[in-house]
């Protein structure tokens, strides 16, 4: 047999300290592993409703011979529609596998040696991740008593080797939002001088009449990125498929590190579809998400169990437990949530708001694990 | 600092190169600024390994590699050598002796070895083998004990800074004294473990930075074992911030698990998990478990399913005994020595036929020794390590808990009592 190779000599030291991601097993291997017959999936912030008919009708209309064609190597016809939806030239788009492919496009876009992100320590990991992995310094400003992101903090934790800003609007896991007045006032501060990404991935479920919509300052400013995906709202998770916008000079900058063809042409598809019927889906599933916080807040009241219910398809619940322990007590029930010891939130679990039968699911089994 | 300063030789194992060795372990422990008491142990350390290897060794030419390393607050010096060089069973520390003769039982090679360092472990890594040892460096014991202040202001979490972690530390001696591990009577070595990246600290501090409460936890590559809480005001809620701060530091790193033996008094309920029945062991994980396949003996397989059972873990339990088949010959246990503590952790690295009698033979040196807690880790994640069992169970191990993800699966680990010896 040929010689191992040196790892400890092949291996740059910030991927040696780093961990893979491991992800969920199946939820056929689930089920046998926790010996449930169900699993109630509360842990994605899927949306329960599916796909809006158009985009099923999209996916329905593919035909198996087009596995066999490349895709749109940078999704034109999907670029065209959201150019229409948001009244953007199509070349401020770039569609990725996903909306983790877009950040790490845009850390690679932006940073060097030396260089250093600045995110909060409680919000969605990718960001830090794909930072660190890549060799640079994740700055984690910690968030304010009310869970909203520090704009103080940030601004002062900004330095000469400072690219990218990364805000999740409205966060997750806490939905807090910043109001257009705040986000106004934290871009005009940081005055161009560094790439400002604010994520919307959970944008469509605010309702809201402050929350900003940030493709329309685009326009205004031209540091500022925005991210969406079609994996929640939209109900595409499973094909992958998110995109960021921005002012088309920026954008270019961000091409050049993208990979082409990484969007499958079922996703532009479905995607496609799912822009024509865009407004019915919002409108549903923002209903659909109302109700069940409302239900499931009323339990957890009853249930004396403190509860950060924000903007967003999710409610994060704190518990009298590990919340390591809930996740395979509630397991063994088929119901399925997000521990966020992960997320520096001991003792919390985040739960996706799908129908009510399933919060009720839920309440119920949350009272037997911490009876 | 540590990488920067290893050292590594390669020279034959030959009893001509004793002088080597040692000189080499000498002119780098001063040049790590060790205590001239501490050089000479090292010193005599490598000399009873390498005598002990060059004396049994068949024949041909052989390198042993000797590292050292550093660790700031200890120095270890790691000996590697090629794992055939030597038959598999001479890696016990028990590998020159009966069991029956005391005489041989006091001339060890390895034993001699382990009672000049301060830990002591046999291991098999890839195609090499590997004797380490650790040596201490000496720190001023405690000046004074801090009198205690009452808290100003609202507790926060601190950065770790020196000077916070060495005030930690002697008010962890100051209140807890022997319940407390021991090196906090030295809280110059304290600070050193933190800033070697091996420990971690969360400190709760008052407005006027003190100290009011802290836990301290060894990092480990998937598992982290913590001490404490340590708690010194009456504020119920200082305890709860030095656990969160320890879960929030951890979180995002390889740690899957955390584990404190014997929590103190002011742990906060709903964070952990009992392992042990009594309390001793807690537990918790950091993420989500999915489930793994364990292999166990049908004479512990009704332990795990209970303890399973109990800690609510999707486990595929896969039970395997010896149907007659050939094993090998011999077998080999990595033995990780404390003895400061007392206390001694035994692995297999081979399980082979011979595994009754050697279990045997490895208690009764160590408790010729002195140690006074004998423990056997068996990873369920190995299904050869299962066969063991019987071997085990019949020298008197029994089962004491689960470490969850502990090794390659769970550890099942297996604790001696004296009086249960055959």
């Amino acid at each position: 047999m040929h010689p191992f190779p040196p790892l400890d000599m092949l291996v740059p030291r910030h991927i040696q300290k780093i961990e893979p991601y491991i992800p969920s097993r199946p939820d056929d291997v689930l089920r046998q592993m926790f010996g449930c017959p169900t699993i109630y999936r509360l842990n994605n912030n899927e949306n329960a409703l599916g796909p809006s008919p158009e985009a099923i009708r999209a996916i329905q209309a593919v035909r198996p011979e087009q596995a066999a064609i490349y895709p749109s190597g940078d999704a034109w016809h999907l670029r065209q529609r959201l150019a229409e939806r948001f009244h953007l030239p199509p070349d401020s788009f770039i569609v990725g596998n996903g909306a983790n492919e877009v950040i790490a496009f845009v850390i690679k876009a932006f940073c060097q040696e030396g260089d250093n992100i600045i995110t909060t320590d409680r919000t969605f990991a990718v960001y830090e991740w794909v930072a660190e992995f890549s060799g640079y310094e994740a700055r984690l400003v910690p968030l304010t008593a009310d869970y909203s992101f520090d704009d103080e903090g940030m601004l002062a934790a900004v330095d000469a080797r400072t690219k990218i800003i990364f805000l999740c609007n409205p966060n997750n896991p806490t939905g807090t939002y910043w109001n257009e007045e705040r986000l106004r006032r934290f871009l005009d501060r940081v005055d161009g001088r560094q790439i400002v990404v604010v994520d919307e991935a959970y944008g469509e479920f605010v309702a809201k009449s402050d929350f900003p919509n940030g493709m329309e300052l685009l326009r205004e400013y031209p540091n500022l990125l925005v991210f969406r995906t079609f994996s929640k709202m939209f109900a595409l998770a499973a094909l992958r498929i998110g995109f960021l916008a921005g002012q088309e000079k920026i954008v270019d900058v961000v091409r050049r590190t993208c990979v082409v063809y990484s969007v499958n042409s079922f996703a532009q598809q479905a995607a496609i579809g799912a822009l024509k019927d865009a407004d019915l889906q919002i409108e549903r599933t923002r209903r659909m998400v109302q109700e069940a916080r409302q239900v499931l807040c009323e339990e957890l009241r009853r249930l004396n169990l403190p509860y950060i219910a924000g903007e967003g398809n999710y409610v994060v619940i704190r518990l009298p437990m590990s919340d390591t322990l809930a996740y395979r007590k509630l397991m063994a029930q088929g119901l399925m949530v997000r521990s966020m010891t992960g997320f520096r939130f001991p003792n919390h679990i985040r739960v996706t708001l799908a129908t009510v039968p399933v919060m009720e699911k839920l309440a119920a089994g949350l009272a037997r694990i911490i009876a | 600092m540590s990488g920067r300063q290893a050292v590594e030789l390669t020279l034959p194992i030959q009893a001509e190169f004793l002088p080597v060795a040692t000189a080499c372990v000498e002119q780098t422990a001063q040049a790590y600024g060790m205590g001239r008491v501490e050089t000479m142990h090292l010193m005599l350390a490598v000399e009873e390994v390498l005598s002990f290897l060059a004396a049994r060794l068949s024949g041909g030419y052989h390198l042993l590699k000797l590292h050292c390393r550093n660790g700031r607050y200890y120095m270890e010096v790691v000996c590697r050598f090629p794992s055939n060089v030597l038959p598999v069973g001479a890696f016990n520390i028990t590998s020159t002796v009966s069991a029956d003769d005391e005489q041989s039982l006091a001339e060890m090679g390895l034993l001699l070895a382990a009672r000049t360092a301060d830990h002591l472990a046999v291991s098999a890594k890839n195609d090499d083998m590997e004797i380490r040892f650790v040596k201490n460096r000496q720190y001023p014991a405690l000046p004074t004990i801090p009198a205690s202040v009452a808290m100003q202001g609202s507790l926060r979490i601190a950065e770790p800074a020196p000077e916070l972690i060495k005030q930690f530390a002697a008010r962890v001696a100051g209140k807890y004294e022997r319940q407390a591990p021991a090196y906090f009577q030295s809280p110059g070595k304290v600070a050193d473990m933190v800033a070697s990246g091996d420990y971690g600290v969360s400190l709760v501090t008052d407005g006027k930075n003190n100290i009011m409460a802290g836990i301290f936890w060894r990092n480990g590559k998937q598992m982290a074992e913590a001490a404490g809480p340590y708690v010194f005001c009456a504020e119920a809620d200082a305890a709860v911030q030095a656990v969160e701060g320890c879960l929030q530091k951890l979180a995002r790193t390889s740690v899957l698990c955390l584990v404190v033996q014997q929590p103190t008094p002011d742990m906060p309920a709903g964070y952990f998990e009992p392992l042990a029945q009594d309390g001793s062991v807690l537990y918790r994980q950091l993420a989500e478990d999915n489930g793994i396949l364990v292999y166990a003996h049908p004479i512990f397989a009704d332990y795990l399913t209970d303890g399973y059972r109990n800690l609510f873990l999707p486990r595929d339990i896969r039970q395997v005994e010896n149907q007659g088949e050939k094993q090998s010959l011999h077998s080999a246990f990595a033995v990780r020595m404390d003895r400061p503590a007392g206390r001694v952790v035994m692995e297999s690295i081979w399980a082979g036929e011979d595994a009754l009698a050697v279990v045997g033979q490895h208690i009764q040196a160590l408790r010729q020794e002195g140690f006074r807690e004998i423990y056997f880790h068996l990873d369920t994640g190995v299904p050869e390590q299962a066969l063991l069992s019987p071997a085990l169970s019949v020298n008197g191990f029994k089962p004491a808990w689960i470490v969850p993800w502990g090794g390659e699966g769970d550890i099942l680990v297996l604790a001696h009592r004296e009086e249960e010896s055959c």
